[in-house]
């Protein structure tokens, strides 16, 4: 009971004070903090764009390697049966 | 709906400066008894505002437009005091010679109508509400120095009135013994 009373104390202390005053304005902040938000989800979504732009470079860059090998190794393949070579490295 | 909120979804710049204009004060208020810091409370403010226009159009009316925006305050809010606390956590971590910027982040700010005599027992029992956790903080404060009913801190919080109810509880033992 007396650690109640105690307690009722400390929030009477604090109890019904009114509303804080606020010092700075909301709306001419506000304009500023969303056109930064934008900014920095546009910023976000063209990193994310060069980033799978450059993933998918990469892996056409890749696959279009891995097909010349290909066709080299066909075209050698080719010359080695028209010139009857046994042992052509490739 | 409400002309406003219809004005609101429609995306009228007019319409949502005056909503700034009506709701500011409270919104604000109310961050500040949760976090009393005044940068913390005005980058909840700005970012209740921003949340507002961004969500206005899954407002469904279920609740009252004041009661929906104090919501997302709350959330707010209650985000910073996570945010906080993990981060007092880590600095906990840091060598004594590194900058201890954890102490800035729990100062508090004593509203200016508290009276002298007052101040100790004020600053006393901020202390001992720093030490509740996130939602304990919320809830106590709601309920007992902003005085608003059960069934009101529920719709706020998102919680059941039991939820509030044994969260307060919680509060009031921790408070008492840091207060004894």
């Amino acid at each position: 009971m007396k650690e109640d009373e105690k307690l009722e104390e400390h929030l009477n202390a604090i109890r019904g004070l009114g509303l804080w005053h606020q010092e700075n304005e909301v709306l001419p902040n506000l304009i500023v903090h969303r056109q930064e938000r934008e900014k920095e989800k546009i910023i976000h979504w063209m990193v994310a764009a060069s980033l799978t732009a450059l993933f998918f470079s990469g892996f056409f860059i890749a696959l279009h390697f891995i097909e010349e090998q290909k066709i080299a190794q066909q075209q050698f393949e080719q010359i080695a049966i028209l010139y009857s070579i046994p042992n052509l490295t490739y | 709906m409400d002309n406003q909120i219809k004005k609101l979804i429609s995306g009228d710049e007019e319409a949502f400066r005056s909503l700034v204009l009506t709701y500011q004060k409270r919104v604000f208020h109310h961050a500040m008894q949760i976090l009393r810091n005044k940068e913390e409370a005005e980058d909840v403010c700005q970012e209740t505002f921003i949340q507002v226009y961004q969500s206005i159009k899954n407002y469904k009316g279920q609740s009252s437009l004041a009661t929906w925006i104090i919501r997302i305050t709350i959330n707010k809010s209650l985000e910073k005091l996570r945010k906080e606390k993990r981060r007092a956590k880590i600095y906990s971590f840091l060598p004594w010679w590194m900058p201890d910027e954890a102490k800035s982040i729990t100062s508090t700010t004593l509203h200016p109508d508290i009276l002298l005599e007052n101040k100790e027992k004020a600053i006393a029992l901020y202390k001992a509400i720093d030490t509740l956790s996130p939602n304990q903080r919320v809830a106590f404060t709601l309920i007992k120095i902003e005085e608003i009913s059960y069934s009101e801190a529920s719709e706020l919080m998102n919680l059941s009135i039991k939820a509030i109810e044994s969260l307060v509880s919680r509060a009031k033992e921790t408070i008492k013994k840091k207060i004894k």
